[in-house]
């Protein structure tokens, strides 16, 4: 009997490829039909062309399973493919970056210079790595994701604007980008929850008004742009900006409240009898 | 109709017998049918489907133990995620028989 099983199982899993997992599987299947068929043995069925027919046709559609089976690998096959193809990709931007560094380097002799386009290079493959699941985030609604790699995003963008500025150019107090970064990534996630409808973009609002107002005047102050009195009022400023949209918000909220509450009346009106 | 029932709860039912201890195929499909009251006639196909789904899904986790006839078996075992699941459905479950109840036998509910 466990020989006719195998030949049939042998015969059976030849349409899919054999790897190490469908070997496994097949002899899953063995157990389970030297099992059952020592089951109808213990009940007292004695022959052995109806305990392995009855065996064979508990499988059910082996062969839909099989097709599953191999549709499975199939799909795994495809996305190592893909992650192979990234991985190559990724490996060849390096490869030439970091020959176009040296290069640069060589020729120009500015070692203390060229290797931001080593590191600018490097944020802009982690950028890029950053902006590719985001459509999928976006559909899938989430949010907090998505608004943690555009900060990420943000970051990554003033960093490599604060070594140029640092290492190219003479501007002092380059330092004062990181103050302004806050507002950056509130604006950012302000846009982001504008493009995805997010119901949070009302206090998300609030907090860039009342940031940027805050901030804008501690850099400009400390570039004695403005002076620090009577410039003070500019985060109040923000403040009373803040206390007019949440009036607002509450204003138009209540407004539609009301119009719903017309419409229901008059549906009242449309379908009540009087009998 | 039952059977059709039954299937479309086939990983539920799995993970019901797996909460109990880890098992086999062949087991968990004896376990199945014949809780069936001869009504049941779940094929093993159904059954590794749903195996192969849940594997995926790290809902079970499998592993080779010793017994049966051809020396070794595949045994399965419920993972954290898995226990999870079965509450949540086991929950859902609750609910629809409640409410099913409540339409199909009316005042015969008590």
């Amino acid at each position: 009997m466990i020989n006719r099983f195998k030949n049939f199982l042998e015969k059976e899993f030849r349409v899919i490829a054999p790897t190490q997992q469908a070997m496994d599987y097949r002899e899953e299947i063995l157990g389970t039909l030297l099992d059952r068929a020592q089951e109808y043995r213990i009940k007292g069925m004695e022959d052995d062309e109806m305990i392995y027919n009855l065996c064979i046709d508990s499988l059910g559609n082996f062969k839909a399973t099989l097709v599953n089976f191999e549709q499975a690998r199939e799909q795994i096959k495809k996305k190592a493919a893909k992650a192979g193809v990234i991985a190559l990709s990724v490996l060849g931007a390096v490869v030439l970056l970091t020959i176009g560094y040296l290069a640069a380097s060589f020729i120009t002799s500015a070692w203390n210079k060229t290797w931001l386009i080593e590191v600018c290079g490097l944020f802009l493959f982690a950028i890029v790595g950053m902006v590719i699941p985001m459509p999928t985030l976006i559909q899938k609604k989430n949010n907090a994701l998505l608004k943690l790699i555009v900060s990420g995003i943000v970051t990554l963008i003033f960093t490599a604007i604060f070594l140029i500025l640092l290492i190219m150019t003479n501007i002092t107090q380059t330092w004062l980008l990181f103050i302004a970064l806050p507002i950056a990534i509130l604006g950012a996630i302000v846009v982001l929850s504008a493009f995805t409808g997010s119901k949070a973009i009302i206090g998300e609002a609030i907090a860039f008004i009342q940031t940027s107002s805050a901030l804008i005047y501690v850099i400009l102050a400390l570039r004695d742009i403005i002076p620090w009195s009577p410039y003070w009022l500019m985060p109040v400023g923000g403040a009373f900006i803040s206390i007019c949209i949440v009036v607002t918000a509450l204003a138009l909220h209540n407004k539609n409240k009301a119009v719903q509450k017309k419409v229901m009346t008059e549906e009242d009106y449309y379908t009540s009898w009087r009998q | 109709m039952t059977g059709d029932i039954l299937r479309g709860h086939t990983e539920t039912v799995i993970l019901r017998i797996l909460t109990e201890r880890d098992s086999y195929g062949y087991e968990i499909s004896k376990a199945i049918n014949d809780a069936g009251d001869d009504m049941l006639d779940i094929k093993d196909a159904t059954i590794y489907t749903a195996f192969r789904r849940m594997e995926e899904d790290a809902l079970i986790r499998a592993y080779w133990g010793e017994g049966g006839l051809g020396g070794r078996r595949r045994y399965y075992a419920i993972t954290d995620a898995g226990k999870k699941v079965y509450e949540e459905k086991k929950a859902e479950w609750q609910k629809i028989n409640k409410i099913l109840n409540n339409l199909i036998l009316g005042g015969q509910n008590d």
